[in-house]
């Protein structure tokens, strides 16, 4: 019994040893290959490229800063947004689920300008912040915005060190602006109250519109959002009202437009569809003493239920 | 003086201070550490006497084999709650009555030998090794056998005593 | 002297080239590419990392054994930079002419061991503690197949001055040298020289005994098979936890001239040492060409600096072992191999040469 033990124990121990040796020369072989590998290396191809799963030898990393993967076209990353070409309608912020865009609209009496496409302007920005550490990059306020102005970029590397560095401010107003911006408007309207209260019949809803209109203002724009809109109706009777030249040079722009004084850079490229529609309601309407009452804001895509109304006043 | 007198007579400071050292430690493992010294000392001091091989073997065996042994012992069996290991001196009139007689005799043996011993070292072949080697295997074949014989039955008795105990 | 004139400035260049080294060796295994930041290919990283580390604060723990603490690392760099005090450099040029030279060498060796185990019980921290015990029970159990395995060195080459031993497997040796040690063939290659005249050729059986010596000096400069005392992944760093800045460094210097030594002491004791690889070949007198002054000192150190490339393959390819593993694999596996080996240079000693 012994010895067959004893013998089984070589036997084993000369097993172990050939065994040990068997295994260490594989696993060195194995990592030498790797080694010889190591001269090749990954290019910084993105997925579309043929080539994207072939590279399966050689080093890997790629030297981030140096070197990156690009970008698919359907990236979405970093917010950006092109303030000129903004008319502040605010239906980014209204859809945004997690809420990381702050808006704060001014309103003004005329039209301030016209974004590249044309639409006329007629909010101030006083305040456009993106908040990009709430945000989830999920794109809605890039497929609502109806200028089209509020895209995601392929910026995907905009680590800060303060977590309040991830507010992006994109509202160029100063705080003297801003204010100015703010009386002017005051005044305007103070000036329309009181005309209209000389002209008496129209006068009654000139109050609430104000009030409203602040809510109001940037959904304007949204054409499905009609439904939350239309007590807007009301504040624009004047603002209709106003459309005097309509310089629109597409059919639809006049809608909006007011008075096209403001220096806005006009790259007419009216986009918009409904205003044919609207126009003629617009202009039907009244008078255009454009300097008194010009809320622009809510003219856009629900003008035309707005025009109705102002056609049947 | 010459080089080598200045050498000898550092390593017999060292040496002395490290052993005064071990015994006025109380810290254990500085005490083990001071008998390293005192070691190496004593190796400097044989190849002053051109004993190399003895010089290596004491470094070998004490310095790195022994003392190691001492210190792994004290750390593995005891570790007091304080976290310091302490030594006394107990005993002390004995202990100097014991070693100063010790110390005479060993004066008077070298004393004794001392004519002997210079002549042997000025016989002394310049290849130590293979002299010690042939001397080992020839005129001092009984000892070398029986310390080999010994250690063995140490070597079997330490693995017999480490065994399981479940399989005694 | 040129120990402290050409290793001294040599080791610590060795050791700013080897960390690097082994960074981008191990980078290229895994598939990355390491550091790249630091001048052209990343090359000066190490320069930088030492600038970090030389400005770093040393640190002494409050509960720490002052003294054993602060002169662990010094012990432990002096024990293994004492080593190369006996290491031939080239032809005509060795350190102290000890005649005992590898057994001062493994003697002086031995004395890391306590350098380590004042660090683990200096620090008064339970991983150090550990580390240090691993690291006892490891340096001193692979001391016996390490000594073992040089020992037939010793045996074939009937000395142990490692000039000596290193002229004999060249072509200046005064000795007839046989191939492959076997006398009865009647094939002299000592004067052909090259790789024909190393002790592995000359006794073949040797490679066993290098793959054991290689194996036991891992695990003397505690590499990472071996690499329990450190193991970062459970111990922290082992005996060095508690250490920062310069005296943190001299353990890193302390390792990295370890892997050294064995190294040289690989290539001395297996492969030549400072002799040529190449042999002569009837007119072709490749060895007499390639065998001088600077000739020596370039083998050896790319004799070395090839067993260190090795040295550090392995650490990239092999785990980690476990405690009772290593165990087995010295005193079950190395240590009576190793006996084996000795007793067959004994008999090929006797009858072959």
């Amino acid at each position: 019994m012994r010895s067959v033990e004893a013998l089984d124990d070589m036997s084993t121990y000369a097993r172990n040893i050939g065994q040990a040796i068997k295994t260490l020369s594989e696993g060195l072989k194995l990592t030498f290959k790797y080694l010889l590998q190591a001269r090749k290396s990954r290019e910084p191809i993105g997925v579309e490229d043929p080539n994207y799963f072939k590279k399966e030898e050689g080093t890997v990393t790629l030297q981030y800063p140096y070197e990156a993967i690009p970008v698919p076209d359907t990236g979405r990353y970093r917010l950006h947004n092109e303030i000129d070409d903004c008319i502040v309608c605010d239906k980014c912020a209204k859809v945004c689920p997690v809420d990381c865009i702050d808006i704060e609209p001014i309103k003004s009496a005329e039209e301030i300008g016209k974004t590249s496409d044309g639409t006329p302007k007629r909010l101030y920005a006083a305040k456009f912040d993106i908040d990009m550490a709430k945000c989830c990059f999920c794109g809605l306020c890039t497929t609502v915005c109806p200028t089209e102005c509020l895209t995601m970029t392929k910026v995907y590397d905009f680590s800060e060190y303060d977590v309040r560095d991830h507010n992006y401010v994109f509202a160029e107003m100063t705080p003297l602006e801003i204010l100015t911006k703010q009386k002017a408007y005051e005044e305007h309207q103070a000036k329309k109250e009181a005309e209209k209260a000389k002209t008496s019949s129209v006068s009654k809803p000139v109050t609430r519109p104000e009030a409203k209109v602040t809510e109001t203002t940037a959904p304007s724009e949204a054409t499905p959002v009609k439904p939350k809109f239309r007590p807007k109706p009301m504040t624009k009777k004047p603002t209709v009202s106003d459309e005097q030249q309509k310089t629109g040079e597409g059919a639809e722009k006049p809608v909006k437009a007011e008075e096209t004084e403001s220096t806005s850079p006009a790259k007419p490229k009216p986009k918009f569809r409904p205003k044919p529609t609207i126009k003629q309601a617009s202009t039907s309407d009244e008078k255009k003493e454009s300097n008194e009452i010009p809320k622009p804001k809510p003219v856009f895509k629900p003008k035309p239920m707005i025009k109705r109304k102002p056609k049947d006043e | 003086m010459t080089p080598i007198d200045v050498a000898f007579f550092f390593f017999l400071i060292v040496t002395g201070l490290a052993g005064i050292g071990i015994l006025l430690t109380r810290n254990v493992i500085h005490a083990a550490m001071l008998l390293v010294i005192v070691l190496l000392g004593v190796a400097g001091l044989y190849v002053l006497f051109r004993a190399e091989f003895a010089a290596v073997v004491q470094v070998l065996i004490y310095a790195g084999g022994i003392v190691v042994l001492i210190a792994f012992g004290v750390m593995l069996t005891n570790r007091p709650e304080n976290g310091k290991l302490m030594t006394g001196n107990h005993l002390v009139l004995p202990a100097l009555l014991v070693s100063s007689g010790l110390f005479y005799y060993l004066v008077q043996g070298i004393q004794l030998l001392d004519p002997i011993a210079t002549q042997q070292v000025a016989k002394l072949p310049e290849d130590q090794v293979e002299y010690i080697g042939a001397a080992f295997m020839t005129d001092y074949i009984v000892a070398f056998e029986l310390i080999a014989f010994i250690l063995l039955v140490v070597l079997v008795g330490a693995a017999y005593l480490a065994k399981h105990h479940s399989r005694l | 002297m040129i120990t402290f004139l050409f290793f001294l400035p040599f080791l610590l260049g060795f050791v700013v080239i080897g960390v690097y080294g082994e960074r981008k060796i191990a980078a290229f295994i895994q598939n990355r590419l390491g550091p790249m930041e630091v001048g052209p290919k990343g090359i000066l990283q190490t320069i930088a990392d030492l600038l970090k580390m030389l400005q770093k604060e040393d640190i002494l723990p409050k509960a720490a054994d002052g003294k054993l603490f602060l002169a662990a690392p010094l012990v432990i760099f002096a024990a293994v930079f004492a080593g190369y005090a006996v290491l031939p450099l080239t032809e005509g040029v060795a350190g102290a002419g000890v005649a005992a030279g590898l057994f001062f060498l493994l003697a002086i060796v031995s004395l890391d061991v306590l350098g380590i185990l004042m660090a683990g019980w200096g620090s008064n921290n339970k991983f150090a503690l550990f580390g240090a015990m691993r690291s006892v029970a490891q340096i001193i159990s692979y001391e016996v197949p390490l000594g073992l395995s040089i020992l037939g060195v010793v045996m074939i080459s009937q000395t142990l001055d490692l000039q000596e031993m290193t002229i004999n497997q060249g072509i200046l040796t005064a000795q007839p040298i046989y191939l492959f040690g076997i006398k009865s063939l009647g094939l002299e290659v000592g004067h052909i020289g090259g790789f024909l005249s190393w002790n592995v050729v000359q006794s073949p059986i040797l490679i066993v005994s290098f793959v054991i010596f290689f194996i036991a000096g891992l695990a003397e400069a505690n590499r990472t098979p071996f690499d329990l005392p450190e193991s970062e992944s459970e111990l922290i760093g082992g005996y060095h936890t508690e250490y920062s800045g310069f005296r943190w460094g001299l353990f890193m210097l302390a390792e990295y001239g370890m892997m050294l030594l064995i190294s040289f002491l690989g290539a001395i004791l297996f492969f030549g040492g400072w002799n040529t690889p190449l042999p002569n070949i009837g007119t072709l007198a490749l060895a007499d060409w390639t065998t001088g002054l600077w000739w020596g000192g370039f083998w050896l150190i790319g004799k070395a600096m090839v067993l260190i490339f090795v040295m550090m393959w392995v650490r990239w390819t092999y785990p980690r072992l476990r405690v009772d593993q290593l165990m087995d694999l010295s005193w079950k596996y190395l240590t009576p191999i190793a006996v084996i080996v000795l007793f067959i240079c004994g008999v090929w000693r006797l009858w072959m040469i």
